[in-house]
């Protein structure tokens, strides 16, 4: 394949880059390659949203960045590129340093990511107190202070329950304060905004903003919700399977889809948001294949209108398609008509 | 087929840090989740309830399903009063009432596969012989969009989305009469979505599927329910049905919560962040008075839509 980067031509560092990443996991069934030779970039004070199909390998890309995928899980290929260092090679002890710290999380399933049976505030303070060296109190003052900004009343209270005391949507802002504490410069948010009304999501989505054009916080941004997507996403790449099947500025995606998948799932998209209210909705016909039954080919071929008899037989590669230089990559033979042609040399 | 009356919870909470300080009735902090809620819900209907972050959604369905003791309040289901229901009774009418919650990772039993999982309902009930069970396991799990191959698998193999969707296969496989539902489908993609909502349909339209149905995805409420309510810290502030409260919505509370749907488009997105920058930061009290009637079938809190 070739790189990601070769033709993105507008400037700004790279802060993360993943290439070829392939996380297995190892079961009865043999070996499931939940995430399959994926690759992108996210430049410094931009925001990458990641969409596609539950089941697709989007929270396992995620835990991957931050090797926090455990057994029977495993990171088998690839490297992922935080700062020209690769993760991959960083001792345990240097990881944990790096994790909370440059790269925060905030994991899907907000109640069950907090510890039942610890106080709020002392779950928040922990990272603020090894990452920070702030002692007990300033550290508590300061996690007061992150709960407010994410619109909890009675934030000094909150601090003092524990987490069966707060609601779903509590819980999923407590979260995302404790990601946000350490002012990490990358921050990968796993459906962060599941549990929220569009009040509160829009008053997160705006300090996220904020966060992003005054300290340039990059933005691993994974979500179903194409509303919040389109709210924060520069770049959006579309996974299916296990692997990106499209990727590029938001804009393309949004207005421009090119993959079938992408197509079908924008329509069905439209019809969730349409005003008109209709009784059954449009829907991407079809399954996601189990990843330890993938389908030859193309893996979205059984369900994609367009096949033909080469996509059952050629699994495709990610490459650029459209004007030379438009960052726009998808994953599908049919689309070879639009591809950019290589340079002859 | 649900009636709520008057329905109210409060958690008291005691206010660490401050032990031994005044009275003790000063020393706890009242918390009023649920605060005087009423409504009906008919048989065959879809019943939306809708609102802020920590309204008190969660803890109303926790007391129609009897997890929660209410403070005060009756519920009456299918004509009976269901708070004063015991033993056998309540087992009986139990099984006619399921639930979908919010968290459907803790909700799990993490050793058992999901294949047992969502056969488990069937066997404590005594449903069916092994063979159907089985069988109607099977259509279940294909009907929430789940592999045959997922069935040997354990809930922490599975994605978020894969876990939810078990959730529902699991309280729809005894065929209940009501569906109490807590973000059903909050961390599934929008296709799943829409096929969970034409499920639902279904369900309604051939079995007479009564749904409460609790989500922060207005998009998805507006298609799938038939009358929603408002939620506004612990009360309902306006009730009616689902056309009538998106296109003319009266509290300003409902306004506000549906002005901000976020599109799924960016442009449109870019100036709505834009624009909330310059709007000044919301009104925090809001009139929460009794529900009156301002039009047919239209309720709103505190006087609000009474032209004059
Ligand atoms: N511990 C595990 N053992 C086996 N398979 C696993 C394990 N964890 C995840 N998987 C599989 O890996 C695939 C990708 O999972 P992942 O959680 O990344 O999906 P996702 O894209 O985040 O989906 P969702 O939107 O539903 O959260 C799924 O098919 C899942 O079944
Ligand atoms: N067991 C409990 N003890 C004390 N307080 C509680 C308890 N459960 C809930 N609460 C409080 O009750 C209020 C309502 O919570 P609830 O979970 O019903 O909100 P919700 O409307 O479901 O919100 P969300 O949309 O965020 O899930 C919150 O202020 C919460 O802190
Ligand atoms: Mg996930
Ligand atoms: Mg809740």
């Amino acid at each position: 394949m070739i790189p990601l980067d070769s033709n993105i031509s507008s400037g700004g560092e790279f802060l993360l880059q993943v290439r070829h990443l392939r996380t297995i996991f190892q079961t009865e069934q043999g070996s499931l390659p939940a995430v399959d030779d994926v690759s992108f970039n996210v430049r410094r004070g931009e925001t990458l949203g990641v969409v596609g199909e539950s089941g697709c390998g989007k929270s396992v890309t995620g835990l991957s960045i931050l090797r926090l995928v455990g057994p029977p899980g495993k990171i088998v290929q690839g490297e992922v590129l935080f700062q020209e260092t690769n993760l991959r090679e960083l001792s345990r002890s240097e990881m944990r340093k790096v994790r909370g710290r440059q790269i925060a999380m905030i994991f899907q399933e907000p109640m069950s990511a907090l510890d039942p049976l610890m106080k709020i505030g002392v779950q928040m303070i922990e990272g603020m107190q090894e990452h920070l060296g702030y002692v007990r109190k300033s550290a508590w003052k300061q996690g007061v202070e992150l709960l407010q900004r994410m619109g909890l009343p009675q934030a000094a209270a909150c601090m003092n329950a524990y987490p069966h005391q707060l609601s779903g949507g509590m819980c999923q802002r407590v979260l995302i304060a404790m990601a946000l504490a350490c002012q990490p410069q990358l921050l990968i948010a796993d459906e962060p905004a599941t549990a929220l009304d569009v009040t509160t999501q829009a008053r997160i989505l705006d300090l996220l903003r904020e966060l992003k054009s005054e300290q340039s916080l990059t933005m691993l941004m994974i979500s179903h919700d194409f509303g919040v997507i389109a709210d924060v996403a520069d770049w959006v790449a579309v996974m299916y399977a296990g692997q990106v099947v499209e990727y590029g500025p938001a804009e393309q995606i949004f207005y421009r889809p090119s993959h079938p998948y992408t197509q079908r799932l924008l329509a069905s998209v439209a019809g969730i948001y349409s005003d008109v209210k209709q009784e059954y909705l449009p829907v991407v016909e079809g399954t996601v294949p189990d990843m330890g039954a993938l389908p030859s080919g193309c893996r979205f071929h059984p369900r994609c209108p367009e096949a033909e008899a080469d996509c059952r037989k050629i699994h495709p590669e990610l490459f650029p398609i459209g004007k030379e230089g438009a960052s726009h990559w998808v994953r599908c033979l049919k689309r070879e008509n639009v591809r950019v042609k290589p340079h002859a040399e | 087929m649900l009636e709520i009356k008057k329905l109210y919870k409060h958690f008291v909470l005691s206010r660490t840090g401050q032990r031994g300080l005044g009275p003790i009735a000063e020393n706890r902090q009242m918390i009023r989740a649920v605060d005087g809620v009423s409504f009906t819900i008919d048989q065959g209907e879809s019943f939306g309830l809708v609102g802020e972050s920590g309204c008190g959604k969660t803890t109303l369905a926790r007391c129609v399903l009897r997890l929660l003791e209410p403070t005060a309040g009756q519920i009456f289901f299918m004509g009976k009063d269901f708070l004063a229901l015991s033993g056998v009774e309540l087992r009986r009418q139990r099984k006619r009432i399921q639930a979908v919650f919010q968290d459907p990772y803790g909700s799990l039993n993490p050793r058992m596969s999901i294949g047992k999982i969502v056969e488990e309902p069937l066997v404590i009930h005594h449903l069916g012989t092994h063979r159907e069970r089985k069988e109607q396991v099977g259509e279940l799990l294909h009907m929430v969009g789940l592999d045959d191959k997922q069935l040997n698998r354990y809930p922490e193999e599975l994605s978020g989305g894969q876990r939810q969707r078990v959730a529902l296969a699991r309280a729809l496989v005894t065929r209940p009469d009501l569906l109490v539902a807590d973000e059903p489908v909050s961390s599934l993609d929008i296709s799943i979505q829409a096929q969970i909502v034409n499920l639902l349909q279904t369900l309604k339209r051939e079995f007479q599927l009564t749904l409460l149905f609790i989500s922060h995805g207005l998009p998805i409420v507006r298609h799938l329910c038939d009358r929603v309510a408002v939620m506004c810290q612990g009360r309902i502030v306006e009730l009616t049905k689902t056309r009538e409260i998106f296109e003319n919505p009266l509290h300003p509370y409902t306004r506000e919560l549906l002005e901000g749907v976020p599109e799924p488009d960016p442009r449109i997105q870019r100036r709505e962040a834009d624009q909330r920058k310059q709007r000044p930061p919301r009104a925090g009290s809001q009139s929460l008075g009794e529900l009156e009637e301002v039009a047919k079938d239209h309720w709103v809190a505190g006087g609000i839509g009474v032209k004059a």
